[in-house]
This record gives C-alpha cells, sequence and structure tokens, in this order.
C-alpha cells in the first residue's frame, strides 16, 4: 500500500500531468466548447498525486508554506468542481414596471446538482436609464430594481455596469443588452382584456430592425414595428429612456393588412382588437449562481500567500531549501 | 500633450533604447563598466516614456489598457521600469542589459509601426481590480523579461563558462520565481475583475486559456528543475527564454488576434 502510494506520489507523475494539462489546455485553446471533459482526466491524476504526496513526503509536509500553496491548489480544484455540479448560468430580459418570473429565463448552464430556487426571487424592474457619450459611447447604467426580501419588506437597488443584485444566492448582474418594449392591450370579440409586452430587439445595437413578431391571443400573427420620430444623435450625448419618446408602432398582418398606431389607439385586426399603450425599456440581465464562489477566493488568496511565504523562504536560504526539496524527491522516486 | 507630440517622444525613447544598447555594447567590449551608464541611459528612456504615456492618458481620459498600441507604450514602460528595479536589487541581473535593451528596442519600433488611435474603454473596465489585474501582469512580464534576457546570455557563455554563471542562474529562478507569483496573483485578479464585468470569473477565451497554459509552463519548468535534478542547466536557461516567448506571444499576440469578449464587452 505504502509502495502504491509512493509511486502515486513522484514527482514524475507531477510532471506527467502537468504536461497532459498543457495539452488538453491546449485543445481546449482550440476547441472552448469541450473545456471540462479535456481537464478531468489531468486534473483527477494531479489530485491523486498530491494527495498521495501529502501523506508520504515527509520533506514536503515540512515545508509549510509549500504545503499549504498544493493544498490549497487541491481545495480551489474541489471547490471548482463542486461549483461546476452546482452552478446555474442564465439571462433573463424584464420589462420597466413589470414582474420578474424565472419562467422566462433562458438557461445557459446548470449543474447537475443545482437546486431551481429561482421562483423565489421576487423583484420589479423600475425605470432604466443608459447614458451614452457623443459618438455613441455607452457610459453608465442605471437600472432600478425594488427586490422584495424573504421578510417580505422591500428594498431598492441601483443596479450599474458593475453593481448587480443578489437574491436567494442567484446574482443579477445588468448586461450591455436592453432595448425598448411595446406594452399592448389585447381585446377580443367578447371584450376580455389581457395586457403585454413585446420585447423589441436590443438598442441602439438594432436599430435598424426595431420589429418583432407577436400571436395575439386569438392566434393571429402580427409584426410589430417601432417607429421612433427622432434619430440618435451621434455628436453629442444622448439619453436612453422610456419616457418622453415621441414613436408611432406599426402593425403588419396577414393579407397585406397594415396600420399605424400611436400611444393610446387602437386598432383592429382578425378576432380581436389591439391597443399600444406604452413604450417601455427592457433590461436584460446574466443570473449567476454558485454558493461556493467566497471559499474559491479564499482559498485562491491563502494559495498565493502561502506561495509568496515560499518563495521568500526559498530565496531567503536558498541552499537549506534545495537541499530538503531534493530529499523529497529523491524519497519520492 | 498632443498626439504628435507623444509620438516623437516615442521616437526619442526608441532612439533611446537603441543609443542605450550601442553604448552597453562598446562599454562591455572595451572592458569599461557598463552599468552606470545603461541604467542612466534607461532612466532617461524612462522619464520620456513616462512623459509619452502619461499625456495619453489625460488626453483620451483613460488609462492604456484596450489597443495593440496601448499594450505596446504601457509595456515598453513598465518592462523598463520592472528590470532597472530587478537589476538594482539584483546584480547579476545587469549582465543581460544589453538583451534587454534590444528588446525593448524593437518593442518600440514595433509600437510606431501600429495605429494609435484610442479605442474607448468600456463601463466595465472601470473597475479596481482592472488596475491590480494590470500592474501584476506587468509585473510577471517585466520580471520575466530579466530572468529571459540573463538566461539567453548564460546560453550564449555556456562554452566559456563565466565566473559570475552561478549567481546569473540563481537570478534566473529567482525572477522567474517572482515572476509565477505575480502572474498566480493576475490570474486571481483577473478572475475577480471578470466575474464582476461579465458576470463570470472564468470563461476559457483565447487569452484566458492561453494565459493559464503560460502558467502552467512555469509550474512545470519550476517542478522539472526539482524532479530532474541531473538536467543540463542549459534546458533550464532555454525553457526559461522559451516561457517568455510565450507570455509575449500571450500578451501581445492572443489578444489581438482573437474575437474573444476579453478585448471588452460594448
Amino acid at each position: 500500500m505504502t509502495l502504491l502510494l509512493k509511486s502515486v506520489a513522484s514527482l514524475k507523475l507531477t510532471f506527467v500531468g502537468l504536461v497532459l494539462l498543457i495539452a488538453n489546455a491546449f485543445a481546449v485553446s482550440q476547441w472552448p466548447g469541450a473545456a471540462i471533459p479535456w481537464l478531468v482526466l489531468p486534473l483527477s491524476v494531479l489530485a491523486l498525486n498530491l494527495l498521495a504526496a501529502l501523506l508520504v513526503r515527509h520533506a514536503f509536509r515540512q515545508q509549510a508554506a509549500l504545503l499549504l500553496f498544493h493544498v490549497g491548489l487541491l481545495v480551489l480544484l474541489m471547490l471548482v468542481a463542486a461549483g461546476v455540479l452546482l452552478r446555474f448560468d442564465a439571462s433573463v430580459e424584464v420589462v420597466e414596471g413589470t414582474a420578474f418570473d424565472a419562467a422566462t429565463v433562458t438557461p445557459r448552464g446548470t449543474g447537475w446538482l443545482h437546486s431551481d430556487k429561482l421562483d423565489e426571487v421576487q423583484f420589479v424592474q423600475g425605470p432604466l436609464e443608459v447614458r451614452y457619450l457623443s459618438g455613441l459611447r455607452r457610459d453608465t447604467t442605471h437600472s432600478r430594481v425594488f427586490l422584495t426580501r424573504p421578510d417580505g419588506s422591500e428594498i431598492e437597488r441601483d443596479i450599474g455596469d458593475r453593481q448587480g443584485f443578489s437574491s436567494n444566492g442567484y446574482r443579477f448582474m445588468a448586461t450591455f443588452n436592453k432595448g425598448y418594449s411595446v406594452l399592448v392591450q389585447w381585446r377580443d370579440l367578447s371584450g376580455r382584456e389581457t395586457i403585454g409586452a413585446v420585447n423589441l430587439p436590443s438598442f441602439p445595437e438594432f436599430e435598424w430592425k426595431q420589429s418583432n413578431e407577436w400571436i395575439t391571443p386569438a392566434g393571429e400573427s402580427l409584426t410589430l414595428e417601432l417607429k421612433l420620430a427622432d434619430r440618435i444623435p451621434e455628436d453629442r450625448p444622448w439619453l436612453l429612456r422610456s419616457r418622453d419618446v415621441d414613436y408611432e408602432v406599426g402593425i403588419v398582418g396577414s393579407g397585406q393588412f397594415e396600420a399605424t398606431a400611436g400611444p393610446g389607439q387602437s386598432v383592429a385586426v382578425a378576432g380581436g382588437e389591439i391597443t399600444i399603450v406604452d413604450l417601455r425599456l427592457w433590461m436584460g440581465y446574466r443570473i449567476d449562481y454558485d454558493p461556493l464562489l467566497p471559499w474559491l477566493l479564499t482559498a485562491a488568496f491563502l494559495a498565493l500567500a502561502a506561495l509568496g511565504v515560499h518563495m521568500a523562504q526559498k530565496f531567503a536560504a536558498p541552499r537549506a531549501a534545495d537541499s530538503a526539496v531534493a530529499a523529497g524527491g529523491e524519497q519520492a522516486a | 500633450m498632443s498626439m504628435a507630440m507623444e509620438r516623437t517622444t516615442l521616437v526619442a525613447a526608441v532612439t533611446g533604447f537603441a543609443v542605450v544598447l550601442a553604448l552597453d555594447v562598446l562599454l562591455r567590449r572595451s572592458g569599461k563598466p557598463a552599468w552606470p551608464t545603461v541604467s542612466g541611459g534607461l532612466a532617461i528612456v524612462m522619464a520620456l516614456l513616462t512623459v509619452a504615456v502619461a499625456g495619453r492618458w489625460l488626453r483620451e481620459s483613460q488609462g492604456p489598457f484596450l489597443t495593440l498600441y496601448d499594450v505596446l507604450l504601457s509595456n515598453l514602460f513598465s518592462l523598463t521600469l520592472v528590470y532597472l528595479v530587478a537589476a538594482w536589487l539584483v546584480p547579476a541581473l545587469r549582465t543581460a542589459s544589453a538583451i534587454v535593451s534590444g528588446f525593448l528596442c524593437v518593442l518600440g519600433v514595433w509600437s510606431l509601426t501600429v495605429s494609435a488611435e484610442a479605442v474607448p474603454l468600456p463601463a466595465t473596465f472601470d473597475n479596481p481590480w482592472l488596475w491590480l489585474h494590470v500592474t501584476a501582469g506587468k509585473l510577471f512580464l517585466g520580471l520575466c523579461l530579466a530572468a529571459a534576457a540573463t538566461a539567453t546570455l548564460l546560453l550564449g557563455r555556456r562554452a566559456s563558462a563565466a565566473p559570475d554563471s552561478g549567481e546569473m542562474d540563481a537570478a534566473v529562478w529567482l525572477a522567474l520565481s517572482l515572476a509565477f507569483v505575480c502572474h498566480s496573483f493576475m490570474l486571481i485578479a483577473g478572475a475577480i475583475w471578470a466575474h464582476s464585468a461579465w458576470g463570470r470569473y472564468w470563461a476559457w477565451d483565447s487569452l484566458e486559456t492561453w494565459t493559464f497554459i503560460t502558467w502552467l509552463c512555469i509550474a512545470l519548468l519550476l517542478h522539472a528543475r526539482v524532479t530532474f535534478r541531473r538536467m543540463p542547466v542549459a534546458y533550464g536557461w532555454s525553457a526559461v527564454v522559451a516561457i517568455f516567448g510565450l507570455a509575449i506571444l500571450t500578451f501581445l499576440g492572443v489578444p489581438f488576434l482573437s474575437v474573444a469578449p476579453h478585448k471588452g464587452v460594448m
């Protein structure tokens, strides 16, 4: 058993593991989609090698800083692996004045062990403003959200490019993705009314195609196109917001049906009537969940500090450290 | 400072590197002490580069982080500064000053051939962790340059086996080890910045992957030095030079060849 452990703890195996890891990291650079499978084997080899070294290499254990650095790496590896299993990564668009709805979230990655608590997150999207400098250079983003805490109390937060918010462990970060949303009211032939929002493509990135398809509750496919009265001024600062915007909405349906409606105006279409209620903005958020992040950061800084101390000790007394490591290397071999 | 003034200052700095290189070679050939002249010359060049970087910074109201020109200009400044400080603290590194000046001269000529037009910094770049990330990266590259230049000189001298080779060898490994610490901190600070800017701490984009490969290569070399103790010293020196080459490709090549999101989410 000890012989097996000593073989696994060999520095030569560390060398092989690192070469494998470099080769696989290179493979990741060529085929980025396959990152995790490529790295599991070499990382597992290195983790086993290090665990065995911790058990059998006495000289290794005598160098506390070097030991702590390697233990830190091992802990980092385990935390990253656990984080991959627990993580949740998604995006969502939330319209001003509406509540976050977990059903509208688009997942991008869900860990096998992730326990979904996203439907417990409650917030209402408040007013949104994005400042642009002249030349259409994006400056600051201010997205106000009204967050409901677990005890039922409400808190207002101003979310920007660097300031997200967390709820139930889910971190919401504002993205560069945002745009207009046309709030429409649908009245069917029996007089029943429903209100919905049609999100248009990201603005101003897709200023040239501000249209989207909407299927009415009667099953009619309509294309809503936003027609802004003013173009974006590129020679001076500009503020993207939903207030004080002069607009109309073009409505195109089947059978060459075409109409234009301003705010508050209605248009009769097949199966009912559509009224343009308001123009709002939608904000795109990135959602991520990784409960181990604080531990990951702590382990990373501990490992770094240990590495720094080890190097300081090594170069303060190079001969002593070298002979100790050499003795360890010979024992392992 | 106008763009024309900035370019003139940069031309003067690049010329300064060439003059320092020529003086270095001449003084060493004549057997006179080169370091006082070389360090003084490099300090003057660094003063010129400080003026160029500061002038650009004030004019554009943003740090030199984004374009290839920004990165080359700021690296000329930081590499010179780090080398001067490292060589002041570790005299064995002074012997490679001609190689360092030559390399910086080439880098300077390269910076004169690329577009100096500024690109607006994305809002997500306005983060203190970016500063720490970049500072650690520049320390890493500067220490790596000192190690690689000294290793190159040792490789050239191998046959003659100069008496100061032992000190120079120790200086190479000291500089590389400190570079490894700086690289590790750069990775951590970069991950924190990325998490704040883009909502993820690691995404295997081209620059991240190649930076990780560079870190692994240094770890491999430091391990190999302990594992294969009878390995010819020249192998180790060659590997140090190769790692510096990889680092240059990673920091000055990958970000400008790929369309990775590391360039900034606009």
